[in-house]
């Protein structure tokens, strides 16, 4: 039951990590985004900003110094380029970016990225957990 | 069904934009960090643990 308890614990946790940084962070005034043709509230500003990232960057990309949709940042992209960069845009590829569906796009990125993914995490942690416990059990 | 994924989505991208600013890097990095680098290090991790732990639990057998 214990055990139970602290799996329960291990698949709540980032989900709460996630609700606690958005949730502590939101902003008094309410910001709003447009998605496929839909209003919806965001948490972050849709315009561009110097000093942060806001849905522009997710929209457009960060810090493009050129072209129509150009806002130029204060901080530049360090880890996101060469080889990390094409895993990126792979990742992208796979959950259907450039299809020509946004709806599948963000059904896709949810389903992989936020459910199956951690799933598959999760479930190689607690393997390994039991494993190790019958194997230490064993031993004594 | 399509409002409940939108709503997942944009909290999740709420989440990262806002993580991002936190750490003082930029969002494309941030996903990149988690998704190109932990992630994929942790799941291969994971991954030879498993079958090491397989491979000592049928060599003491």
């Amino acid at each position: 039951m214990k055990r139970l308890l602290i799996y329960i614990g291990l698949f709540l946790a980032p989900f709460l990590l996630v609700v606690c940084v958005n949730e502590l962070n939101r902003p008094s005034q309410l910001n709003t985004i447009n998605l496929m043709g839909k209003k919806v509230v965001s948490i972050n500003p849709s315009r561009c900003m110097k000093d942060r990232c806001t849905w522009f960057c997710h929209n457009h990309g960060c810090g493009k110094t050129h072209g129509p949709n150009r806002c130029p940042h204060q901080k530049k992209n360090s880890i996101n380029t060469g080889f990390v960069a094409k895993i990126y845009w792979g990742i992208l590829e796979f959950n259907g970016v450039s299809n020509g569906s946004s709806k599948s796009y963000q059904s896709q990125s949810v389903m992989n990225l936020v459910i199956l993914w951690p799933l598959l995490l999760l479930g190689l942690l607690i393997l390994n957990i039991e494993l190790f416990l019958t194997r230490k059990k064993k031993d004594d | 069904m399509t409002e409940l994924i939108n709503s997942i989505y944009i909290y999740c991208t709420d989440f990262t934009i806002t993580s991002a600013n936190l750490i003082g890097i930029t969002y494309e990095d941030f996903n990149a960090l988690i998704f190109c680098v932990i992630w994929p290090l942790l799941t291969i991790a994971s991954f030879i643990t498993l079958f090491m732990q397989i491979y000592l639990r049928h060599k003491k057998i």
